[in-house]
């Protein structure tokens, strides 16, 4: 069980580091690189002529978060081989989360998103982390049958007037 | 009929909102998606926190090397897929066009190397049932979520090829304009289905292996 809470601890950062990142203040509008922002306030595209962005602005950003990841998959995949007992499935999930960061603020854009945005965003991860903490509320504290602690053993046998023996 | 008119639905006003609704729309849509593979890796944590020795000795008979390989492919295509985004963005056509031509042909890569594992993994029977080759019952209980999660990755994943493809052919035939409206949800999606794999690949592919 130890494993589980150090996994369970590693999810619950991985967690509320995302929400934290999802919930940053977007940044003004980009109005020098061509590629327009997304953000509510830009103009109508009819509107203005922006000149074109260069072949280096459009893959400049995309590519470093790509070479990022890559070297994030790397060690992901190399620290699996070290030895370090409970504690490689959290290292694992730790880098996956960095890489998920990377993916929704940089690939997807998710920082240069209107609020309501999100938020919604938000909320799949607020519900998805209510599901594992109750579940696990309940699972961390009882042990798999077969396995009955003492005072749980005492219980039952207080309660059906015999030995508690449970298979 | 200018093309920003062509592409705009009712009741937008203009494309730039018009691609608000669409992002909101979308991640409505993902955020349902969370929860409902959040389910698939709550099952999968309930079995291994019960099954911890069995997990160790199922998921290291894992193929790593496609897994690392389709992560390196599936993380290729999102950021061909964010240059795609970017350059319909400022109505670069034929930069779009041959993006979105990549990032599909990256899928259908992920898929074949997919289809060459489970090809593998069926040579080993690492398929639940009486010909199951490992001793242990409990590591039963891994390679059943493997298939499962795996699978329905796999069909979300051919579901975003197909629309990668309708909305390029969309674009091509010039039924509607290239401009970032129609390619926000295409793209918000495909990231998406990225990110998955990215939660997949700890739990399935790298554990045992220490």
């Amino acid at each position: 069980m130890a494993w589980l809470r150090r996994w369970w601890t590693a999810l619950g950062v991985i967690g509320v580091a995302l929400l934290v990142v999802i919930g940053l203040k977007a940044p003004s509008p980009r109005s020098s690189s061509g590629s327009a922002s997304i953000n509510g306030t830009r103009p109508h595209h009819s509107e203005q002529r922006i000149a074109p962005p260069t072949w280096r602005q459009l893959t400049t950003g995309p590519a470093a978060a790509w070479l990022i990841l890559l070297i994030l998959l790397a060690a992901n995949c190399g620290s699996a081989f070290v030895p370090l007992r409970s504690y490689n499935a959290a290292l694992n999930l730790l880098i996956a989360a960095i890489m998920l960061l990377l993916l929704a603020t940089v690939l997807m854009n998710l920082r240069e998103a209107t609020a309501l945005t999100r938020l919604v965003a938000a909320a799949g991860l607020f519900w998805m982390i209510f599901l594992f903490a109750l579940t696990f509320t309940d699972y961390l504290s009882r042990r798999p049958t077969g396995s009955p602690t003492p005072s749980h053993s005492a219980a039952l046998a207080t309660a059906h007037g015999q030995p508690g023996t449970i298979t | 009929m200018s093309d920003a008119s062509r592409a705009l639905q009712e009741p937008w006003p203009n494309l730039a909102i018009q691609r608000e609704g669409v992002h909101f729309g979308i991640w409505v849509f993902l955020a349902s998606e969370i929860l409902f593979f959040s389910g698939l890796f709550i099952t999968y944590a309930i079995y291994r926190s019960f099954n911890p020795d069995a997990f160790q000795t199922a998921a290291a008979h894992t193929e790593l090397f496609y897994g690392t390989l389709n992560t390196g492919i599936l993380l290729t295509s999102s950021m061909v897929m964010t240059v795609a985004l970017r350059a319909s963005t400022a109505r670069l056509r034929g930069i779009t066009l041959a993006c979105l031509a990549l990032t599909a042909l990256l899928g259908l890569a992920f898929l074949f190397c997919k289809g060459l594992e489970y090809r593998d993994d069926l040579h080993k029977h690492l398929f639940p049932g009486a010909a199951f080759p490992l001793s242990s019952p409990q590591t039963q209980l891994f390679w059943m979520l493997y298939w499962i999660m795996t699978g329905i990755h796999a069909i979300h994943l051919s579901a975003g090829v197909a629309v990668v493809v309708a909305v390029a052919v969309l674009f091509w035939r010039r039924v509607i304009p290239v401009q970032d409206s129609t390619m926000e949800g295409v793209a918000t999606y495909w990231h998406f289905v990225d990110s998955v794999w990215l939660v997949l690949y700890p739990l399935l592919y790298l554990v045992g292996r220490s």
